[in-house]
């Protein structure tokens, strides 16, 4: 077993207590004939992710880590930097849509996951994320009528001009 | 009868109402394709649209965009592993692993080929046997649809791709997280914290969007690797005649299956995918194999979720209770436009109950053509690079996930769940099992609480009555199946080495 996945585990087993605690807090009421309360179900769920969690950790810790490679795959040295900053561009993205609104916000977002990407031509970053929002905004708010996010202020005006 | 089945056949060729049909595939299958709308979603987009048209028009195109939407949502199921309804949850895993082999075009077949003979098989229901059908549906109490939701769930033994354990603690989580929120039954806040935008709770929809489609980009933006070779030379391939007789009891169980799930009111598409895929793995000759990439994996929860469609309409049409979420947003949208669903429909407007069979008929033929030519246009936009296609998919899962109730706060969810999907699968665990326990998991609790309630506390309630007997012990036998199944096979290993 790697220590990454004892890790993980021992995260599972400590965030699954840590609800279970929190389920004994919520104040259940004892009426006629009533016993689910509303938190006997998902202490079952809570208490069965603990027990089986322990269960793997104990049975698996001295185990050798397995290979995670198939068999013939090639390994590729992953880029967990790429992944956390496009994960983190997409937190921005969300929190941004509400205060920039859709129309500005989304070119952004797609130029910054292209950056990422190692995209670098100066044109391209300009045009893709004009065209993608362009058929997002047609596919989406015309044809869909899905309310995006204006934004505030001076932001809003001008998606108020487009929708 | 026969006589209004002409009569219907003679209306539905009518132009308005062929031209509401074509409408109603062509959007349902937008509609399926695009992650986050949805097919209820979609029907209400239409209902404005159908103000102009005639009540039989209106219901002609409403009836045909939710078949179509059924089918269409496999496609983004199969090419980009994010579920483009529900129902198509589980067609990911065998879709998905299949288009990596490079079978995306024989996968993307063998759903519209499952879709079109369920969705033409549950409209022969309709036909047939449709009023006595629906009040069978009725008898359906909370102890039999709790026993429904735990056989569903006893398939996560087998979903474990060699570790089972990981999968039941993935299946208690994907249950857990849809507790969050108020409690159905008292209403009291349960893990919310005192933070209000967790009230409403964890949607489903954006969660399998965050574990599928967000965690795959998170996966793939690592390498970089190009996918456009992956579905570089994809030609659609049908099932043809001789594939579809080798595999007629599947197609026929997952037909029946789907049409009975779909009749019993609230259930649809996704309980009958998520069923169907269980069973198709139970009876299989290698049951090992699903999740690996097998064809039987796409063909059952694809014909199973399209019989759902006309399953659904039974109860719609014959008692006005809606089998689904988008049943009953055509229920509004037919006494809108001034149909009283229920028996009288039946006998007073039995000419236009038959247009709709028609109509549902016809857009089950027409959405594969439909599908083919969906299906080219999608192909040609995978041919893009990698990373262009990356910020494509983040932007359908961030706005697929924003649409479903117009909140930030799914897109957030969308997001977190994400990153639990990218940790689960990198340390082997299989999401599966957790998605199986978000659908399934609601159906379970609310009616386990009211067949307690309505028993005063009597637990042996489920093995009493003769349907929540038999699906309990189904689901027990199911549950412990493949471990009895491993000790026999290994038995007589040592036996034959001995």
């Amino acid at each position: 077993m790697q220590k990454g996945e004892k890790i993980f585990i021992v995260a599972i087993i400590l965030f699954a207590g840590l609800m279970y605690w929190e389920a004994t807090r919520v104040a259940t009421p004892f009426g006629a004939g009533y016993t689910m309360g509303p938190t006997v179900w998902p202490k079952i769920m809570l208490m069965g992710a603990i027990i089986l969690s322990l269960f793997l950790l104990i049975k698996n810790w001295k185990k050798k880590a397995e290979s995670v490679l198939e068999e013939g795959e090639e390994f590729e040295k992953p880029n967990r930097v790429r992944s956390t900053g496009i994960l983190i561009v997409c937190f921005i993205y969300a929190f941004a849509m509400s205060h920039l609104g859709f129309l500005i916000s989304t070119p952004l977002f797609v130029a910054a996951i292209l950056l990422l990407s190692e995209y670098r031509s100066i044109k391209k970053l300009f045009l893709i994320p004009i065209t993608i929002t362009a058929v997002f905004f047609l596919i989406f708010v015309w044809l869909a009528s899905v309310p995006m996010p204006r934004g505030h202020w001076i932001f809003r005006n001008f998606s108020l001009l487009f929708y | 009868m026969l006589e209004n089945l002409f009569l219907g056949l003679q209306n539905v060729i009518h132009p308005i109402n062929l031209l509401g049909v074509a409408l109603g595939v062509v959007c349902g299958l937008l509609i399926g394709i695009l992650p986050g709308i949805g097919s209820a979603g979609g029907v209400a987009i239409m209902i404005p649209i159908t103000y102009w048209m005639g009540s039989t028009a209106a219901l002609c195109t409403l009836s045909s965009l939710y078949c179509a939407a059924m089918t269409g949502c496999a496609i983004s199921a199969i090419l980009f592993r994010i579920p483009g309804e529900p129902a198509s949850a589980v067609t990911v895993i065998d879709g998905y692993e299949m288009a990596k082999k490079g079978l995306a075009g024989k996968a993307l077949g063998v759903s519209i080929s499952g879709s079109v003979i369920g969705g033409l098989f549950s409209v022969i229901i309709l036909f047939l046997v449709a009023p006595p059908l629906a009040s069978v549906a009725l008898s359906f109490g909370p102890p039999e649809y709790f026993a429904l939701a735990c056989f569903g769930l006893s398939i996560i033994s087998s979903l474990g791709q060699g570790n089972q354990i990981k999968g039941i603690i993935s299946a208690f989580l994907g249950v857990w997280f849809v507790t969050v929120g108020i409690d159905p039954v008292l209403g009291l806040p349960r893990f919310t914290f005192g933070i209000d935008h967790i009230q409403k709770g964890i949607d489903y929809v954006p969660a399998l969007i965050g574990i599928y489609g967000v965690s795959e980009v998170l996966k793939n933006s690592e390498t970089l690797a190009d996918a456009s070779l992956m579905y570089r030379s994809v030609k659609t391939e049908l099932a043809t005649f001789k594939e579809i007789i080798s595999m007629k009891w599947l197609y026929l169980y997952s037909c029946v299956l789907g049409t009975i799930i779909g009749i019993l009111p609230g259930t649809g598409g996704t309980t009958a995918s998520v069923m169907a895929y269980g069973d198709a793995q139970r009876f299989s000759k290698h049951p090992e194999k699903f999740g690996t990439g097998i064809v039987e994996g796409v063909l059952a929860p694809e014909t199973a979720n399209n019989a759902a469609t006309g399953g659904a309409m039974v109860p719609t049409l014959t008692l006005g209770i809606p089998g689904s979420s988008t049943t009953a947003v055509i229920l509004a949208a037919m006494i809108t436009h001034g149909i009283r669903p229920g028996p009288d429909l039946f006998t007073k407007q039995a000419v236009m109950v038959n247009t709709v069979y028609w109509a549902m008929a016809f857009a089950n033929i027409l959405m594969a053509i439909g599908s083919l030519i969906a299906i080219r246009i999608v192909l040609k936009c995978l041919h893009i690079p990698r990373r262009i296609i990356n910020p494509v998919i983040l932007l359908l899962c961030v706005l697929g996930a924003f649409g479903i109730n117009n909140s930030l706060d799914d897109v957030y969810m969308a997001l977190i769940l994400g990153i639990v999907g990218y940790l689960l699968e990198f340390y082997r665990f299989p999401l599966t099992p957790m998605v199986l326990g978000m659908i399934l998991g609601p159906i379970a609790e609310i009616n386990l609480s009211k067949a307690l309630m309505i028993t005063g506390n009597n637990f042996f309630v489920f093995f009493q009555r003769p349907i929540s007997g038999a699906l309990m012990v189904a689901a027990i036998l199911s549950l412990f199946y493949p471990y009895i199944r491993d000790r026999y096979l290994r038995r007589n290993l040592r036996k034959r080495v001995a």
